[in-house]
């Protein structure tokens, strides 16, 4: 700033200079008064236990007795979870026998000759590269497992979640009513979501395809809300003024004309399922999932490398397929009759495949045409960590020692209350009395769950990663905006962190940063990085090229132009980066846990092997009082400057 | 092997979709889940060990009897409840588990039976390396613990030792030793099995120390020189209170758990798993090829099965030996 | 201003021949339509109510009736009303109170199913943005109507071939949407409306995304199939040169209400008030007034052997005939002599289109005029 303009502000005679009214200075005072706080309370006030009729997990774990002694007495379960569990459990396993049916050539023929009509060659190319890799890695009934299980997953999805869209889509009161369930599920760990599931619905296939249901189908409800919502107005009178029903209009206008945002949601949709698919393996749902399990119950790094593969693939072909399915325009397609037959000639092709496989001995894939590269990754990673392990590990030291300990201590030694009220503080100085609220009652959750202090030791990792990911990620983003190959190149790797099971990652992390938060931390960045960056570089490549141009015509530098045009103009895209990037951090607190992060994430962890649901669920529903917090505050930090 | 196995699981495709239109249309029991009669479905526990267990029976079961065996990933508790849901039909490698018998066990749902001992014994205990005690002779007891607690701190435990827990899911009663014991460490969660042993290595690979909870038997006992602490030896009871525990682990004789009503039917399944009974011996050679040399469980599996046929032997049922 | 609207539409009262009567027609956006109907509030000005009861009133005592085969055109200015005004006709918006009346039969106690017959038999609209499906054929976009009637494919393929060919876009059928210009778009628009036989036509400003050239088209073509088909057409529109070509009667609607209905000579003639004044103030007369507008009885001592004209002849077109002889243009009817029209009847007309010219819009003192 420049002098001449600096004493403007003490000019104001009425009312308190402007810094003492800008946000972020009072949001520095509330956390000064925190500090204060902590300095003179330290270690008192913790939070009080609830008396023990009103404890929670003590309730939780009487429903786990009770469910376990009546599972198959009480018509709860007789005429009710069983029906599902049973018919799930038994189409999952249906579905694998047909795939098994087919054969991996058949199995092949049919997939590459989807992708090739619905997403031209290229695509096809890609799956065709799939098939091959789940072969040649030797995993190939466990890559059919796992679709088999995606399959019926997101089957169950689309059938519950387009028809709740639609609705939601066509009337508010429903959509104010669902958005909050979403939100929740949306925010509540896969983790912990197993526990329940296996409870009420049984191990294996059965919790794992509603689990995988509940996890992915608040997307497809999403995105068929805003389709239905986002049809044209126009198209949508027309018809009504030509004396449609309100059936006609969703047939023949609302959902044809949704159908493109509608496949969006059913790409999301299929997404998520692949990603709890991997995570549903710890309660026997199998598959690749198992294999990157059982392979890091081996420390072996390169198995379950080859086994992330295999799902990054799986992932990106399903993606490229259903996006393809999504974008082709109305006038392709042609008469169906033709179609009929494309069909009709496919399946006649992959039965023909399969027949000849049976014939040739070679229906299940040979053993003999596998190749792994387990033992060069191996390689790799050993010498990675002996080139950066001692860099690694004082990085990690110091960020435990000066970072993250201090935070905590500051967040679980304060009195429980000035923690709550500096909550709140924040959420009226970043929003306003809604936020402020919402604030103080979701830590009030976690307390009243009795989980305060683990929550406040989840809190303070969170904060950290976020803030780690947070500046990596404008970094970046900044460096991939400006730079095109560099952009280019980074697409696939990003794609590929997105996709990757986190799992896989988890070993190399203990390598690199020792047992405890930090690899937790490593983890939990590279998990939330590709969002963070993708959306500061497509905020920063929004900018409008004539703000740019003004500037740059008036003898701005690059870094100038960086630092008072492009990172305020895409600023709003920044805070949302911030507020995914927070989520995606907490949705790695679990995660983190198998690498020693403790707190919120292996109580969860530890009530689903301990079979203490009491534990396992509130520890979850703390991290959904965390979420909802966090969520909260950036958001509304989001709209305020937005 | 059938010669036709398309239509033969086409027609077994079909009989599961009949059996699954018959039981919707009454009172649905889990148990009544879509069940191949010809596939055994086995818990396969985290360790490698049990899964050195696993892989022989899943090898002589598909290999010499016919059935195909499927192994069930899951922790030790939830298995428990997997048979009490009838989604698994046998845990192969059982440590003690008293609590859960009683719930599920005869006295309680009467879902699942004891399957008698499967030949292995199991200790769990608090391990350091052998080059520790080299260096400082007699860290391996409670004395030595105590005098020596600081050589354990890390980031982690700040300035406490560290005593670097294991898996979630295993059997622990760590707090009530430090506690009884007045040990001054502070136990840091691994999280998960992988991770724990990935810290261990490297520790042990920089000669650092480091105090942990392990088993036996374990693979990593071959790849690693490691010391077994020592406390006063287990008495029955002495863990009565889990907050407060005077002694060490028990010695576990591993045993098989099985789902009620696949006992209770039988078969050469049933048969050869319940004939099944080997040493802490086999299961490390078994367990070290797939750890240690990286062979897929299967291959493992078939090695000792060629290597060690007087040993297997006599556990396929007399009806089915060629 | 309401008493004069008033005024004008009782010229006109409700008779059963009228094919659509609307009465008293209200239509309030925002929660509490009670907080202004029948209360104090109900006569205040928009801004007012605006701010005494967060409610917006988009339509306001509406009244009037069309005719059968009469084109009824609605003018105002953006957010006047009258785009609300019209789908209130077939309750695409739903009236906060009121009546439409159409064939005796009052629309708003129509129950759904009712409803639906009516808007699948009786009217049909075409909209500013086409509100076209761009996903399915052009024959398919124009045969929607009869496809949710339940009508089979051949034979509402058959009819919309015929609308399609009457809106000249023979060849198109299989085209998308997507594939025409804006101008073909609003054909298929009005093929679509044509296409179910409508016996009332409801246009909203169909052709104000059009380029003025395809506007012009589009105008003739309206009134072209409107005569041929003799329907009955209630038009939107904010652009006074269209409302005065294709408008049997004009109203004029400002605030959500009525200023003035009449013939384009009424309006342009002897406007309502200041603001209609300022609206019609750059017609030029002579090209709306016709004689009859300006006819009297002769004076005794005019001579009554001037050139004959029939009554509905514009000023402009008599002039030649005055130019070339002193005697005034005798109207007549038939054999009947209505009046004549002399030149000083005619150049007062003329004075007054460039008095007006000349002075920007000095007759209304609300106008601010940027000349000198």
């Amino acid at each position: 700033m420049s002098t001449a303009f600096g004493a403007a502000p003490t000019i104001r005679a009425d009312g308190p200079p402007t810094w003492l009214t800008s946000r972020w200075t009072q949001a520095l005072l509330v956390l000064a008064a925190l500090l204060a706080g902590f300095a003179v309370l330290r270690g008192e006030h913790a939070f009080p236990a609830l008396p023990e009729p009103f404890q929670i997990g003590p309730f939780f774990d009487r429903v786990y007795d009770w469910v376990v002694a009546n599972r198959n007495t009480s018509p709860l379960f007789l005429y009710g979870f069983n029906y599902l569990s049973v018919g799930l459990g038994s189409a999952v396993i249906l579905v694998n026998q047909v795939l098994t049916l087919l054969t991996w050539p058949g199995v092949t023929v049919l997939g590459t000759f989807t992708a090739w009509r619905v997403a031209g060659p290229r695509t096809a190319a890609l799956v065709l590269a799939a098939f091959a890799v789940f072969g040649l890695t030797g995993l190939w009934s466990e890559a059919m497992t796992t679709l088999a299980l995606i399959i019926t997953s997101v089957l169950l999805a689309l059938l519950i979640g387009i028809p709740l869209g639609i609705l939601a889509g066509r009337n508010e009161g429903f959509d104010a009513a669902i958005r909050p369930v979403l939100n929740f599920l949306q925010i509540m760990p896969a983790f912990a979501y197993l526990m329940p599931m296996l409870l009420l619905f049984g191990i294996g296939n059965p919790a794992a395809a509603v689990a995988t249901t509940v996890y992915a189908f608040p997307p497809a409800v999403r995105i068929t809300a805003l389709a239905i919502r986002n049809v044209d107005k126009g198209a949508v009178e027309a018809t009504t003024s030509l004396g449609s029903t309100s059936w006609q209009l969703l047939t023949k206008v609302q959902l044809p004309l949704a159908r493109r945002t509608i496949m969006l949601g059913v790409n999301q949709t299929i997404m998520l399922a692949v990603s709890m698919v991997v995570i549903a393996s710890v309660i026997g749902a199998g598959g690749l999932g198992d294999a990157i399990y059982q392979a890091l119950n081996k420390v072996n790094v390169g198995q379950a490398f080859e086994a992330g593969l295999a799902i990054v693939l799986m992932a990106i072909a399903l993606d490229r397929v259903t996006a393809a399915a999504g974008n082709r325009e109305y006038a392709s397609g042609g008469s169906p009759v033709p179609r009929l037959a494309m069909t009709a000639a496919a399946v006649l092709a992959a039965v023909a495949a399969s027949v000849l496989a049976r014939l040739a001995g070679v229906a299940d894939w040979p053993r003999e045409w596998t190749l792994s590269a387990a033992g060069p990754i191996n390689a790799f990673n050993d010498a990675v960590q002996d080139l950066f392990g001692d860099a690694t590990a004082a990085v990690g030291e110091f960020l435990l020692g000066w970072v993250l300990d201090p935070l905590r201590t500051l967040l679980t030694d304060s009195p429980w209350w000035l923690v709550l009220l500096a909550a709140a503080a924040l959420g009226l100085v970043l929003g306003g009395w809604r936020t402020a609220l919402v604030a103080g009652l979701s830590l009030l959750g976690t307390g009243l769950l009795g989980v305060w202090g683990l929550s406040m030791d989840t809190l303070s990792q969170v904060l950290v990663a976020a803030l780690v990911t947070v500046a990596l990620g404008v970094v970046v983003g900044v460096l991939a905006a400006r730079g095109d190959t560099f952009s280019r190149i980074l697409r696939p790797i990003l794609d590929a962190m997105q996709t990757l099971p986190p799992f896989v990652y988890l070993i190399p992390a203990v390598a690199l940063f020792g047992i405890g938060r930090v690899p937790a931390l490593a983890a939990a960045v590279v998990f939330a990085l590709p969002p963070v960056i993708r959306l500061v570089e497509d905020g920063i490549r929004g900018v409008p090229p004539e703000s740019v141009e003004a500037t740059t015509s008036l003898g701005s530098t690059s870094w100038q132009l960086l630092t008072k045009v492009r990172l305020p103009l895409a600023r709003s895209s920044i805070l949302l980066a911030v507020n995914q990037g927070i989520m995606m951090v907490l949705a790695m607190v679990v995660i983190g846990a198998l690498v020693g992060a403790g707190a919120l994430g292996y109580g969860v962890v530890f009530g689903l092997a301990q079979n203490q649901l009491g534990l396992g669920l509130t520890s979850g529903l703390a991290i959904v009082c965390l979420g909802v917090l966090l969520d909260r505050l950036t958001q509304s930090a989001a709209r305020r400057t937005g | 092997m059938s010669t036709t196995p398309g239509a033969g699981r086409a027609a077994k495709a079909a009989a599961l979709l009949m059996a699954l239109l018959m039981t919707t249309s009454c009172a649905v029991r889990t148990t009544s889940i879509l069940r191949d009669p010809d596939t055994v479905r086995i818990a396969l526990n985290a360790w490698v060990g049990y899964e050195a267990s696993a892989a022989v029976v899943q090898y002589l079961l598909e290999e010499e009897l016919g059935y195909q065996a499927q192994l069930v990933q899951l922790d030790e508790q939830p298995s428990w409840q997997a048979l009490d849901q009838g989604a698994i039909d046998v845990i192969l490698e059982n440590w003690g588990h008293q609590d859960l018998m009683d719930t599920y066990g005869p006295g309680g749902n009467g879902t699942v039976v004891d399957g008698g001992p499967n030949g292995n014994t199991g200790h769990i205990g608090w391990y350091m390396p052998a080059y520790l005690v080299e260096e400082y002779p007699g860290v391996n007891t409670v004395e030595g613990l105590k005098e020596h607690a600081d050589l354990f701190r890390t980031p982690e435990s700040g300035d406490q030792g560290e005593f670097l827990s294991g898996a979630p899911g295993f059997v622990t009663q760590d707090q009530g030793m430090i506690d009884h014991f007045g040990l001054d460490f502070q136990i840091v969660y691994a999280g998960s099995e992988a991770a724990q042993i990935t810290e261990v290595r490297n520790r042990y690979a920089d000669g650092e120390p480091v105090l942990f909870y392990f088993y036996e038997p374990q693979w990593l006992f071959e790849e690693l020189d490691l010391v077994r602490v020592e406390f006063p030896e287990y008495t029955e009871g002495c863990d009565a209170d889990l907050e407060d525990v005077g002694c060490d682990y028990p010695r576990y004789d591993l045993n098989k758990i099985y789902r009620e009503d696949f006992a209770e039917e039988g078969g050469p399944a049933y048969e050869l798993v319940d004939a099944w009974e080997w040493t802490n011996a086999d299961q490390n050679a078994v367990a070290r090829l797939i750890a240690d040399e990286g062979l897929d469980r299967d291959e493992a599996a078939a090695r000792w099965v060629a290597d060690n046929p007087d040993v297997w032997r006599p556990w396929i049922p007399e009806t089915d030996r060629a | 201003m309401t008493s004069q609207a008033t005024e004008t539409t009782e010229r006109h009262p409700s008779n059963g021949d009228a094919k659509i009567a609307v009465r008293h027609l209200w239509k309030i956006f925002g929660g509490n339509a009670d907080s202004v109907l029948g209360t104090e509030n109900q006569s205040m000005d928009r801004d007012a109510i605006r701010e005494r009861t967060g409610c917006t009133v988009a339509v306001r005592d509406v009244s009037f009736d069309v005719a059968p085969g009469e084109v009824f055109v609605v003018m105002g200015l953006s957010g006047s009303g009258k785009s609300t005004l019209v789908r209130c006709l077939t309750r695409l918006i739903e009236p906060t109170s009121g009546k439409v009346v159409l064939d005796g039969a009052d629309i708003g106690q129509a129950d759904p199913q009712e409803l639906r017959e009516l808007r699948r038999h009786k009217i049909a609209m075409v909209f500013q943005h086409f509100g076209l499906l761009p996903n399915r054929k052009i024959i398919d976009n124009v045969a929607y109507g009869l496809e949710v009637r339940g009508m089979s494919r051949a034979d509402r393929y058959a009819r919309a071939r015929e609308m399609i060919d009457m809106v000249g876009l023979s060849g198109s059928e299989n085209s998308r949407p997507g594939q025409l210009s804006g101008g073909m778009q609003q054909r298929v628009g009005l093929a679509r409306a044509l296409a179910v036989r409508p016996e009332v036509l409801l246009f909203d400003e169909p052709f104000s995304a059009l380029d003025p050239l395809i506007r012009r088209d589009m105008q003739n073509e309206v009134c072209r199939l409107q005569r041929e088909l003799d329907v009955t057409a209630v038009f939107i529109t904010h652009d006074l040169s269209e409302a005065l070509k294709l408008g049997d009667r004009i109203a004029i609607m400002r605030d959500g209400e009525l200023i003035q209905v009449g013939t384009p000579e009424e309006l342009v003639g002897r406007p309502a008030d200041d603001y209609v004044r300022d609206f019609v103030s750059d017609v030029s007369r002579t090209d709306v007034l016709t004689v009859s507008w300006l006819m009297r009885a002769p004076a005794g001592d005019e001579p009554l052997d001037g050139p004959v004209t029939a009554p509905t002849t514009v000023v402009r077109d008599v002039v030649p005939q005055l130019a070339r002889g002193t005697a005034p243009v005798r109207v007549v009817d038939g054999d009947r002599l209505l009046g004549v029209v002399g030149r000083t009847d005619v150049l007062r007309v003329i004075a007054e289109d460039q008095s007006e010219g000349d002075s920007g819009s000095a007759a209304s003192g609300a106008g601010a005029s940027t000349e000198g």
